[in-house]
């Protein structure tokens, strides 16, 4: 029998303990609330389809690495490496994240309301049903989208340097028209179509239904004035080896 | 423009001996043999050919063989006709020149400088058919401190996940999608006979290996492809990828031609374009970095398996082995020079990275020197070529060898070096339907099984030479190696004495 | 009694099957001189289709061979005690109702009906294929099969 939730403090403990008592709850209910959270480490990993994490505080680093499945809800900031190859779930974080976000993720959802740091989005991939996505609501550091071999990513803000450096599949949607200079060899900038506008809508109309309220009003969701970023060719490397 | 590049090899066919079949035709991927029965003659595209030996073993009366192209050197010793010609190529395409395998260059083999001991008089040797020899080997971390019930005679400590090895030697990582199912699966049904493990690869776990499990070491390197918690707990352990010994430094390019739906799925992801493995892990950047992706493993698998980190033997191997025992890894894979690859650029396979005899014995002897060896296994890759290579790979540290150009020279692999074309007509190397159908896992499995126990059979009667009766009383045992035309500082370095010393 | 049967997804179209068989069947038992010097026939299994899809096919020793029934002048036979079908060629006249009647075009004329006979000793006797030992690949069997 599932118990409806479970609340636990996690204080100073040491992270292995700390996630054998998570990991055990989990195992009795969908919902865990960690309260007092202190920068333990994978909080969530592996996590499975069904189950929820509720986070006060501050998670570790390598939050929700290998997840699985189901929802962790941040209620705070979050540190690096959130959603280390992730596979499926989904990721709130009513604050900002480190760096390192979705590394090599496969499947999936992060949401970020602030800032994210560097390298985030990197090597994502996507495969048949499966398309991984990060929404940034304030701005990235550089190397967002390095390596992008397939997925969505929407920034908000203004992107750092060398984005989407490698990439080679996948899309990035952008608030913010870059500039000339700032679209790397082998990257084609192009405006929103309908059906860009229509993945914006309903990545931004859930951005707006977890963060609108605490932020004191929605974001414009209708994808008006987007740009996209899209490899040129998706084998960029062709030419460059020979046998 | 003008085409400089000249041919490498020159196919000989014995007109006395040819029948016409056609053998050699069919069987040829790279179109070399033109067997024109209406003219009653057989003629060859030289070029083509890349000496892989398919059409000389296939040939039912011995007819062909491969020779050099018969085009001389100009005598000089630095601008010698390969060095002109490597110009002449890259003159030609402005490309980076791939090649395949491990380094060829003719630096020095350390194997072969060393000499075993055996018994004489005082300590007599054991006749390997009348006593039992252990190969047995245990790979994973040690508790330092192991607290025993002598009364219930049970070991109370809890010991850390280990793997358990019948024979010394483990099959290598090599991807699906460099080599082809069949040989994969060859290695895996070998590897369960034989009580050891196979590697996937950076490439995942294709679903019909799945079975294989219990023998099988899953890959996490930095494209992560197929790294889902259904992959990480369907092996029985998991080793990072830092590096490989033939490209250490770089990342690796499976192009998106070699990408077929069976790859596509198994790495999970789109047809045809093309699988970039990044240069570092990028949420790798320190070694505290690298801590944190052990245990990000360790969490995510809850503890149940040993976790190896494969690096590939570069300057200041030591140090870096000691870096990743701290870090938490229960195993160091350390890959040497000669390693080899489905493709890395040639100026890199041939010019990067150190001999594994050294790096091996440097990074014993530094484990040692901190007190920590006995809290990690060593297992040693890169080029072991024989039952005479994998004990005085054990002797100079190493807990196990790993081998994979072995084990696929083994079922037809003749080390041709053109991996990267796709056209590998042995089945191995390839991803065409028509050519993978050449290797029949069964006929595979059987060949490197057949392999292994010979070695396994060698390892005993060389320990048992010794006067030695198990494993671990071999396992960095210098004194049972002597060096042999080395100088100081290689004896140094190695730890080993000069014979007649 | 045992037969022979193709693997088409070991078969790797190579031919060798055929040059084992020729060579079996030839007077010096060497591949060079059964090709190139000796008169003797071709070989009594084929390979059919290409690389991508092949398989060697040939006689089935059938149960109730049709060849046998068309048979006018009594040459093809079937030894009832091991099932093999074989050609008395001393009887055969060589008129090609055989290669007509088989449903496997199994049997080809070069003078005399020529067709697998499990490489026996004897007539009617069956032997060690020399097809299936000479397949790189195992995409020949010799198994049991029915009667």
């Amino acid at each position: 029998m599932i118990a409806s939730k479970t609340s636990l403090t996690l204080g100073t403990e040491h992270f292995r303990p700390a996630n054998e008592r998570v990991n055990a709850a989990l195992e009795v209910s969908d919902t865990v609330e960690l309260n007092e959270v202190f920068a333990q480490r994978y909080l969530g990993s592996a996590l499975p389809k069904g189950k929820n994490l509720l986070v006060n505080g501050t998670p570790g680093n390598d939050m929700a690495c290998y997840m699985d499945g189901g929802t962790i809800e941040v209620f705070g900031n979050a540190q690096d490496q959130i959603g280390n190859t992730m596979n499926d779930g989904k990721i709130i974080v009513h604050g900002r994240c480190g760096d390192a976000a979705g590394y090599a993720m496969r499947g999936g959802a992060i949401f970020i309301r602030d800032d994210c740091g560097w390298r985030v989005g990197i090597h994502m991939k996507q495969y048949e049903s499966k398309c991984p996505c990060v929404v940034v609501g304030g701005n990235a550091g550089n190397f967002l989208g390095e390596y992008l071999a397939g997925g969505v990513i929407l920034l908000m803000g203004t992107a750092g340097e060398y984005l989407a450096t490698g990439m080679h599949g996948g899309v990035v949607y952008l608030k913010n028209k870059l500039k000339d200079h700032q679209v790397l060899p082998g990257l084609m900038q192009k405006e929103a179509g309908p059906e860009d506008k229509a993945v914006i809508h309903a990545l931004l109309a859930e951005y707006n239904k977890h963060f609108a309220e605490e932020l004191g009003a929605p974001v414009d969701d209708s994808g008006d004035g987007f740009w996209c970023l899209r490899p040129i060719s998706a084998k960029p490397y062709a030419a460059m080896y020979t046998n | 423009m003008l085409d400089y590049t000249l041919p490498r090899y020159k196919v000989v066919r014995d007109e006395e001996l040819c029948i016409q079949c056609g053998v050699c035709e069919r069987q040829c991927a790279n179109e070399v043999h033109d067997v024109d029965t209406e003219l009653g003659k057989c003629f060859e595209d030289h070029k083509a050919c890349v000496n892989c030996q398919r059409c000389v073993i296939m040939c039912p009366t011995g007819a062909l063989s491969i020779t050099d192209w018969p085009q001389v050197d100009n005598g000089t010793n630095n601008w010698n006709l390969e060095a002109q010609q490597e110009i002449a190529k890259q003159s030609q395409t402005g490309s980076v020149r791939l090649g395949s395998m491990g380094n060829p260059k003719p630096y020095p083999i350390y194997f072969d400088q060393l000499l075993l001991n055996a018994s004489q008089v005082t300590n007599p040797s054991i006749d390997p058919l009348r006593e039992p020899m252990e190969t047995r080997v245990f790979l994973g971390s040690r508790p330092t401190v192991i607290k025993v019930n002598e009364k219930t005679k049970t070991v109370e400590t809890k010991m850390p996940p280990q793997l358990k090895l019948d024979v010394p030697v483990m099959f290598s990582a090599m991807s699906f999608g460099s080599i082809s199912l069949n040989a994969q699966k060859s290695l895996a049904i070998a590897a369960r006979e034989l009580g050891t493990y196979f590697n996937t690869g950076e490439g995942g776990l294709h679903r019909d290996l799945e079975q294989f499990g219990d023998n099988c070491i899953t890959q996490v390197a930095s494209g992560r492809f197929g790294v889902d918690p259904h992959y990480l707990n369907a092996g029985s352990c998991i080793e990072i990828k830092i590096g490989q010994g033939a490209k250490p430094g770089i990342g690796g390019h499976l192009p998106g031609a070699k990408i077929n739906a069976e790859v596509s799925r198994t790495r999970m992801i789109p047809e045809g374009t093309d699988a970039i493995s990044p240069a570092p892990h990028h949420d790798i950047y320190s070694i505290e970095d690298l801590r944190q992706l052990i245990f990000s493993l360790k969490e995510a698998t809850r503890y149940s398996k040993p976790i190896a980190v494969k690096i590939a033997a570069v300057h200041n191997v030591a140090a870096i082995a000691s870096g990743c025992a701290r870090a938490g890894a229960d195993i160091i894979v350390v890959d040497g020079f000669r390693g080899g690859t489905g493709a890395a650029p040639i100026r890199t396979r041939d010019n990067v990275g150190i001999p594994l005899e050294l790096a091996l014995a440097a990074i014993d002897q530094r484990l040692r020197d901190e007190g920590i060896r006995s809290t990690v296994s060593v297992v040693a890759a890169g080029s072991i070529r024989h039952a005479a290579d994998v004990v005085k790979a054990i002797a100079l540290g190493a807990d196990a060898t790993y081998v994979a150009s072995a084990a696929i020279i083994a079922f037809g692999c003749h080390q041709c070096q053109a991996c990267s074309s796709g056209k590998c007509n042995w089945g191995i190397a390839t991803q065409r339907p028509d050519l993978t159908k050449r290797l029949n896992p069964e006929i595979g499995a059987e060949r490197v099984i057949n392999l292994i126990t010979a070695w396994n059979h060698e390892i005993q009667e060389i320990m048992g030479g010794m006067g030695i009766n198990s494993i671990d009383s071999l396992r960095g045992n210098r004194l049972m190696l002597r060096g042999i035309g080395l100088r100081e500082k290689e004896l140094e370095i190695l730890g080993v004495q000069h014979a007649g010393e | 009694m045992k037969r022979i049967y193709p693997i088409p997804e070991l078969c790797i179209n190579c031919g060798r099957c055929e040059v084992a068989c020729k060579t079996a069947h030839s007077k010096s038992k060497n591949p060079v001189k059964a090709f190139k010097y000796e008169k003797c026939a071709g070989p009594r299994i084929k390979v059919e289709g290409d690389n991508d899809f092949s398989f060697a096919s040939n006689c089935r020793q059938c149960a109730k061979p049709l060849c046998v029934e068309g048979c006018i002048a009594g040459a093809m036979q079937r030894d009832p005690e091991t099932g093999v079908v074989f050609v008395d060629a001393k009887k055969c006249v060589g008129c090609g109702t055989c290669v007509v009647s088989c449903p496997f075009g199994a049997v080809h004329i070069e003078g005399t009906a020529i067709k697998c006979d499990l490489c026996g000793a004897c007539a009617g006797q069956p032997g060690k294929p020399s097809c299936v030992a000479a397949c790189p690949n195992r995409a020949l069997v010799y198994v049991e099969s029915e009667a």
